[in-house]
């Protein structure tokens, strides 16, 4: 299946100077401490907590609907902190998923409802198949596809994931118009 | 993003007649014309770099062989074969009876942290450590952050140094193999011996008479062209098993008795507890198949004998063409590294074709339906589209069509795709080519073109729940730098490339889905920038 | 029908839908984006519950309820609803930890202790033993009980200040 079109109305969205599309209706807590680099499509409900710790995200991502963006904490002798999120480039996050990683790497793709538990390392070019739950404190490798609960590695991905998903987020942003 | 693209199949045929997605097939350039390959008919190799998929700690293979290729840091847990955790409780001598444990979390062997638990105060806590830990030494112990399972549920005593706390559990039975295998060294080399006997009966009873001596002027030594040498080598084999008696006189038998002490025989044993029938068993407390298979050694039968799991390391494979050996993908060396120094897809060579509508299918009838071709090649192709009746290729796979795919064009079109140009942004827009297609090509931007065709699915009634499959053939013009093989190292580079202009005709094998709503069927309409780039075009 | 927030608790403002009769116990912390209704009845949320996004407490009647009939909802102390929590039960006691985008449905009572894992759902009509944790589709009792989140509590309380808006506290 071809990347398919999505038209949103223009009111719904907020278009910035590099290029971001981030719908009105998703929550963006703290938002000095979110940074999008560019080209990034967040769609409705998102809710993303920027005031617990800085969240970055990398050029071209989707974030889909309803999907909770929240740094992992950490206990410390002192106390406990908030640790940022970093997500890479080119990374697709489907609905409804619960993010508390602490890292996502580039080309990443998650399937539907997935949650990946706190402090987790997603590395490049890796995939979560659709309502599976990483567990705290996982290590995903590069080309694997984990799938599951808890999520256990299934199988490799093919090995021009890269060029795969930097096509499709493209052409998804392409062909997120407004109507 | 094949994960993204899964709900209908192209498939592309792969040199040993499988249907493959193109994302899965690389190709081999070696091979004259080049073939494609999948993941079955290529040879796998394997690194010489292993790392543990959790800490990405990096060995040599002979490193790796002798810790049995398993992380000493990392575990998986058991019962849910996630990973364990370490973590860190110090604990404290018992005040007036009650203790107080300060439990914390930690993510790797490294970090150590604490935090004062002000609430929870456990009696339940065991003193599992044999010697009484001192106060404020801290103990580790592991535990599963997905089932909670911890070391201190099975009565592993807690470790009071993290890295290289829980050892791998000896094998009571490993003395015996270790016994038994020596045993069977000696006789291999026993029968080698006797088989070379037999094969240079001259030449082995001289150089046994001579190998008895250190003259250096030896016939074993003076062997000017190089005869003797495998003879040399077995030599030497067989008389490094540590001294045996090679003496053919004690026979193989009694030389393995002397090694090997004999297996006894057991004339009873305990026999099954009359409660095993009569009560039924206790769930939570028996493993499960795929527990026990886990650990293969030991393969307990109960909860209480789980022990942690250590983590396999993994390496990265390269692949090589069956046909011509040629190497086909190579990874990099470092290990974090996802690229790849050789990297032969298939996907950058040959136009992917995908669905980009599905239309609510009509038995027996013409259906419009869009197929978006993608050209991922560095310089331009031209595909043309061969519709196919003959019975040959359906039976090369084992394809059951239940469909026909008709382009509605001249037989003879040409379509060039062009590369892809990522200095500016595309607009999409029909060349003058194109629109003298009538509509066939509708829709091109950049490296991707949109063509109309038409599916009539014929399936009979008894087929109704099966899916809309079809074949079709693409020829692609692409012209690819002259491969000589082989390329001898240190040669100066002809500075004029000979391109080759190879013409090829992949079968394309298309499964749009089911035929009815009702089986799953999901509709996706026309999207509008086909109809956008037609009125662009035309305006200009 | 009014909602009773206690002084020291903390409802985020942005979209946490309040509906019913429903009291919050002091220096609980409800984050932005959750749904607490209390349709068949009062809902009772005791002190230093952690109710993280998206979660849903719900006291509703069930298909051949007696619809006259109000069953108060209580929801004990020390609690954690991870992102995501979907909970009908009637009574929650105190020190669980509900992990993210669990379902407990109406009948079960939860006792102290409880570790319901990531994406379980519970539908059955017991009670649970105290120190249970369900994860998949396996259930153990654990020998210590779950940590206690009175730091993150803390912390937090003192980081959203900084960012959030606060409903206003009627109760003292």
């Amino acid at each position: 299946m071809d990347v398919p079109e999505l038209l949103y109305k223009k009111a719904e969205f907020i278009e910035t100077a590099s290029g971001n599309k981030v719908s009105k209706n998703s929550v963006m807590c703290g938002s000095q401490n979110i940074i999008l680099q560019g080209r990034t499509v967040v769609l409705q409900d998102c809710i993303v907590r920027g005031d617990l710790a800085g969240v970055k995200i990398g050029r071209h991502c989707v974030i889909g609907e309803r999907v909770v963006i929240r740094p992992p904490f950490k206990r410390f002798q002192t106390g406990v902190a908030f640790f940022p999120i970093h997500i890479g480039d080119y990374v697709v996050i489907e609905d409804d998923c619960v993010i508390n990683a602490s890292m996502i790497g580039s080309f990443v793709h998650i399937g539907k409802g997935s949650v990946i538990g706190r402090r987790s390392t997603l590395k490049d070019c890796c995939a979560i198949a659709p309502n599976s739950v990483v567990p705290a404190e996982t290590v995903v490798p590069p080309y694997a596809y984990y799938s599951g609960q808890p999520a256990l590695y299934v199988n490799d991905l093919p090995e021009c994931t890269r060029e795969l998903m930097m096509d499709y987020t493209e052409a998804f942003y392409q062909n997120f118009k407004a109507v | 993003m094949a994960t993204l693209i899964d709900a209908n199949k192209v498939k592309y045929l792969c040199s040993c007649k499988r249907l493959k997605p193109l994302s899965y097939l690389y190709y081999c350039k070696y091979c004259k014309p080049f073939t494609l390959k999948c993941k079955d008919c290529v040879i796998h190799e394997i690194d010489q770099k292993f790392f543990c998929a959790n800490c990405f700690d990096n060995k040599v293979q002979k490193e790796v062989m002798s810790v049995k290729y398993k992380c000493a840091s990392c575990f998986n847990c058991p019962v849910c074969k996630n990973l364990l955790l370490i973590r860190a409780s110090s604990i404290k001598p018992p005040k007036d009876g009650v203790q107080s444990p300060l439990a914390v979390s930690q993510s790797s062997p490294a970090l150590v942290t604490q935090t004062p638990n002000a609430s929870s105060s456990n009696p339940a806590t065991p003193q599992q450590s044999p010697q009484a830990p001192q106060q404020g030494q801290k103990v580790f112990y592991l535990i599963c952050v997905f089932c909670r399972w911890t070391t201190r549920d099975v009565g592993i005593p807690d470790v009071t140094s993290a890295p290289g706390g829980w050892k791998l559990q000896e094998n009571p039975h490993v003395k015996r193999i270790q016994e038994l295998t020596e045993g069977y060294k000696v006789i291999a080399a026993r029968e080698k011996l006797e088989k070379d006997r037999k094969k240079y009966p001259n030449l082995k009873r001289r150089s046994l008479y001579i190998s008895g001596s250190s003259s250096s002027s030896s016939i074993l030594h003076a062997d000017k062209y190089g005869i003797l040498a495998p003879v040399q080598k077995r030599l030497a084999a067989t008389a490094s098993i540590g001294n045996q008696n090679l003496d053919p006189q004690i026979t193989m038998e009694q030389q393995f008795r002397s090694l090997v002490k004999p297996a006894q025989t057991v004339d009873s044993f305990e026999e099954l507890p009359e409660d095993f029938f009569a009560n039924p068993p206790n769930i939570n407390s028996i493993t499960s198949i795929n527990q026990r298979h886990a650990n293969p050694d030991f393969q307990p039968s109960k909860a209480s004998e789980l022990y942690p799991l250590n983590k396999f390391y993994q390496s990265k494979e390269s692949k090589r063409c069956s046909g011509c050996e040629h190497n086909v993908l190579k990874p990099e060396s470092n290990v974090i590294s996802i690229k790849f120094k050789l990297h032969q897809m298939a996907l950058f060579l040959v136009p992917e074709v995908r669905i980009m509508t599905i239309p609510k299918w009509t038995l027996n009838e013409e259906n419009e339906v869009i197929l978006s071709i993608t050209n991922r090649y560095e310089s331009d192709v031209t595909v043309s589209f061969v519709n196919i009746d003959n019975e040959n290729v359906l039976n090369l796979s084992g394809f059951k069509p239940t469909a026909k795919i008709e382009f509605k064009t001249r037989d003879d079109l040409s379509i060039v795709i062009d590369r892809q140009d990522n200095s500016k942004v595309q607009q999409a827009q029909l060349k003058q080519s194109d629109l003298e297609t009538n509509g066939f090509l509708c829709f091109r931007r950049d490296n991707k073109i949109a063509v109309k065709c038409t599916v009539t699915p014929f399936l009979s009634n008894t087929e109704i729940k099966d899916h809309v499959k079809c074949v079709f053939g693409l020829k692609c013009s692409i012209n690819m730098p002259e491969i000589s093989s082989p390329q001898v190292q240190g040669s100066t580079p002809t500075t004029k490339e000979n391109f080759v202009n190879s013409v090829i005709t992949h079968y394309v094998f298309v499964d749009f889905g089911p035929l009815r709503l009702e089986d799953g069927l999901k509709v996706v309409p026309t999207p509008r920038f086909i109809d956008d780039c037609l009125k662009a075009s035309l305006n200009k | 029908m009014s909602v009773q927030i206690t002084n020291g608790a903390l409802v985020c403002e942005e979209k946490v839908e309040l509906i019913g009769d429903i009291t919050i116990g002091a220096r609980t912390l409800i984050h932005p984006s959750v749904k607490i209704i209390a349709e068949a009845g009062p809902i009772i949320i005791g002190e230093n519950n952690l109710i993280e996004e998206q979660t849903i407490i719900i006291n509703r009647f069930k298909e051949g309820d007696d619809e006259s009939k109000m069953k108060v909802m209580i929801i004990g102390d020390n609690n954690v609803f991870e992102v995501g929590t979907y909970s009908e039960a009637l009574k929650v006691g105190d020190n669980n930890i509900f992990e993210c985008k669990s379902k407990i449905g109406r009948e079960v009572t939860i006792s102290n202790g409880c570790i319901i894992g990531a994406m379980c759902s519970l539908d059955t009509n017991e009670i649970l033993q105290d120190n249970t944790i369900i994860t998949g589709n396996q259930r153990r009792i654990a020998n210590e009980k779950p940590q206690s989140q009175l730091s993150q509590l803390d912390f937090l309380s003192k980081l959203l200040t900084n960012f959030q808006k606060f409903k206003k506290t009627n109760v003292k």
